[in-house]
């Protein structure tokens, strides 16, 4: 029995990437699943799969092979490609970003984003069984037409980086430049995730609140016109406190999350929010915005404020957050309690019984 | 939550009426945010282009392996598989030539690409057009409205004086010295003193505003007489004052000041013992550079409380207002009436 899964696109430290690895690793014992990818980062060439060569492996058995379509994202030769194969289909949905975001800084990718939905719409007669990482997420593929769409909680592994040791040389220099608290937030320098909202909070918080406050951004640029807009916010605000961290390894992620007093993130699009199971790990309040997947994910652990709310609200969140100790242990408790639903031992297994029981009822 | 947000939302309101916070603060903040967005109007075709250019060579991966197999004819698979052993050497060759010239060609694409990026590189004949017809619209408008000769002077005086300020604060350290300071406790308060105290040039009488135990910098200067004062010294006192009490503060003290009567304010740390350059500090060779790279740059300008101070002193009335700047947020203003 084979069940290979599809992704549009791999590269390191993706957490949809990561996720189909995840689930190949947990259907070895019953099941042969590669990995394939239509765009894939060069570091990966061990691990995937040129999607050119899925034919090159052994001919697929109709009524019993599966086929795992990752969708994040549109590209009509995947698309095409999965319409043809005569495996089952089953889609697994981790949301769509919303594409007026990304308009201004690159047309070509929202046009993509666009077109994952419509792509959607095509594969629906196809799919035999459709899963999705939240409730949020399945809302999303109802309004679409998708009679039937199952709901599994997200292999999160946040222990893995909870047990990864820090970075020794970065723990240092946290510990010596850093003398104020360390406002944190992990996440793409995209559009809808907001960080200008954050650097805006971060401003008022530093000029009339909190001088020794300090903010850290941390994760890739993968748009290179809003992470320089960014760049250019902070300067001309004079925020010689707000640093621009880039990505990072996960040893110097771990130190990052170490050092850090508050996590935030301002984000208005997430299917699922992996970085506040990420802060409840590591013992860290959060504040967050009450937009998309994000309450669902973040359940009574965090602070988050309402959508209208604006920066000056959210400083003011945040210098509740570092000074109320009371408060900062309440939600630290709660944390490790909804953490717990996140088990990866229970999710593993969910995943795990949803695609081989399809498998087995050929 | 909900009430604890309520309250949250209260604190901002009170601190919006109070004069705490500006005015339509978030609304310009959102406001600074889309014009940085509106000048990288030009981003989006460069992001398609770079977005391109990696797609090219995520492809450019050659490879015999990659050549399929695989057949559904009835011992298909084993040919194939024995032409390809067959003409291993003849596929690697053509493989290294195309591999060879992919790489050529994204390497003259990145080229392209950061010629594209980087606008200083290369030549717009439209823009420099452009830019000389609004130089000759500005030359005509400054010739039938020339401003007087002593308004230039000042203007040249001012120009140079930045300039000055500016080649200073190049190599100052943008972190430590108050850190320093605070730690070893070096009598910080003092050479502030010693710092103003040098500002006064002989004037009298002083009135220290410094903020001790109970007593209120502004209730001080309040009791006293107008014009009566050489001199107005206030040390640190804007880290127990709001924005709104700096400003009547320095209002006040104008009021209270006699002619060539001078404000002294200080803040921060006066520079006195030697501080670490930024390139002296101690690294190691594996620390990683980018992700602690200070965002602030000295040389982009003073840092807004010194700023800030400045502008006070100026709209208040003082005729000069001088600023010595000893760290990103510690200075010396010397305002004359």
């Amino acid at each position: 029995m084979r069940i290979d899964q599809v992704v549009v696109s791999a590269s390191p430290g993706d957490a949809i990437t990561n996720f189909a690895l995840t689930l190949r690793q947990l259907l070895l014992p019953d099941a042969r699943s590669d990995v394939f990818a239509y765009y894939y980062d060069e570091r990966l060439a061990s691990e995937i799969v040129p999607l050119s060569e899925y034919g090159a492996r052994p001919g697929a058995r109709k009524d019993r092979d599966l086929l795992v379509l990752h969708v994040s994202i549109g590209e009509p030769a995947v698309a095409d490609f999965v319409l043809k194969r005569p495996e089952r289909l089953v889609i697994i949905y981790h949301n769509i970003s919303p594409s007026e975001p990304f308009r201004p800084y690159d047309p070509g990718f929202a046009d993509l984003l666009d077109a994952g939905r419509d792509e959607l719409k095509r594969l629906r007669p196809r799919a035999e069984l459709v899963l999705a990482d939240s409730e949020y997420n399945a809302c999303e593929l109802r309004d679409l037409g998708f009679e039937q769409v199952d709901v599994l909680p997200i292999v999160a592994n946040v222990e893995d980086l909870r047990d990864t040791e820090a970075d020794a040389a970065l723990a240092e220099r946290l510990r010596t430049h850093h003398d104020g608290p360390v406002i944190l937030f992990v996440g793409q320098l995209l559009p809808h995730k907001r960080a200008d909202f954050l650097i805006e909070a971060f401003h008022i918080l530093s000029t009339y609140r909190m001088r020794d406050a300090n903010l850290v951004l941390v994760g890739s640029h993968r748009l290179p016109g809003y992470a320089g807009a960014l760049q250019s916010q902070i300067e001309e605000l004079h925020l010689d406190r707000a640093t621009l961290a880039g990505s990072v390894s996960k040893p110097m992620l771990a130190a990052y999350m170490r050092r850090a007093d508050l996590f935030v993130t301002a984000s208005e699009h997430e299917g699922f929010c992996v970085p506040l199971l990420e802060a409840m790990a590591f013992d860290l309040p959060f504040q967050a915005r009450r937009f998309t997947a994000i309450p669902e994910t973040a359940g009574d652990a965090g602070l988050i404020l309402d959508a209208d709310d604006g920066p000056a609200v959210a400083a003011e969140a945040w210098a509740q957050l570092l000074t109320d100790e009371p408060l900062r242990k309440t939600l630290v408790e709660r944390g490790r309690v909804r953490l717990a639903a996140f088990e990866p031992a229970v999710t593993k297994q969910a995943w795990r019984q949803a695609l081989l029981g399809l498998a087995r009822l050929a | 939550m909900p009430a604890l947000l309520e309250r949250l939302r209260a604190t901002v309101a009170e601190r919006r009426a109070s004069g705490e916070y500006p005015p339509d603060l978030e609304a310009d903040l959102d406001a600074h945010f889309r014009r940085i967005i509106a000048s990288r109007a030009q981003m989006p075709r460069l992001a398609t282009l770079h977005r391109r250019i990696e797609e090219a060579r995520r492809a450019s991966r050659f490879s015999p392996d990659r050549i399929p197999t695989s057949t559904r004819l009835p011992g298909g698979a084993v040919l194939h598989k024995g032409m390809s052993r067959l003409f291993l050497r003849q596929a690697i060759g053509i493989l290294d030539q195309v591999k060879e010239f992919a790489d050529r060609t994204l390497e003259a694409l990145d080229a392209a690409a950061a010629v594209a990026e980087s606008p200083d590189t290369h030549h717009h004949a439209d823009l420099v057009e452009l830019v000389d017809a609004h130089s000759e619209l500005l030359a005509g408008r400054l010739s039938t409205a020339a401003p007087a000769a002593d308004d230039l002077q000042a203007l040249a005086l001012r120009v140079e004086m930045l300039e000055h300020e500016v080649a200073e604060r190049r190599w100052r350290p943008w972190f430590g010295r108050n850190r320093f300071d605070a730690v070893f406790d070096r009598g910080e308060r003092d050479r502030l003193r010693r710092a103003a105290s040098a500002a006064l040039d002989g004037r009298t009488p002083v009135l220290c505003v410094e903020v001790a135990a109970g007593a209120s910098p502004l209730a001080t200067l309040a009791t006293t007489a107008d014009a009566s004062l050489g001199a107005v010294v206030a040390v640190s006192v804007e880290d127990t004052l709001s924005a709104q009490q700096m400003v009547d503060l320095i209002a006040m003290a104008f009021e209270k000041l006699s002619p060539e009567g001078r404000l002294v304010l200080s803040r921060g740390t006066a520079p006195s013992a030697p501080s670490p350059e930024p390139q002296s500090e101690p690294s190691t060779p594996s620390e990683p550079s980018a992700p602690l790279r200070p965002t602030f740059d000295p040389t982009l300008g003073p840092s807004l409380p010194a700023r800030y101070a400045v502008f006070v002193c100026r709209e208040a009335g003082f005729s000069t207002v001088d600023c010595e700047e000893w760290s990103p947020d510690g200075y010396l203003v010397v305002a004359t009436r």
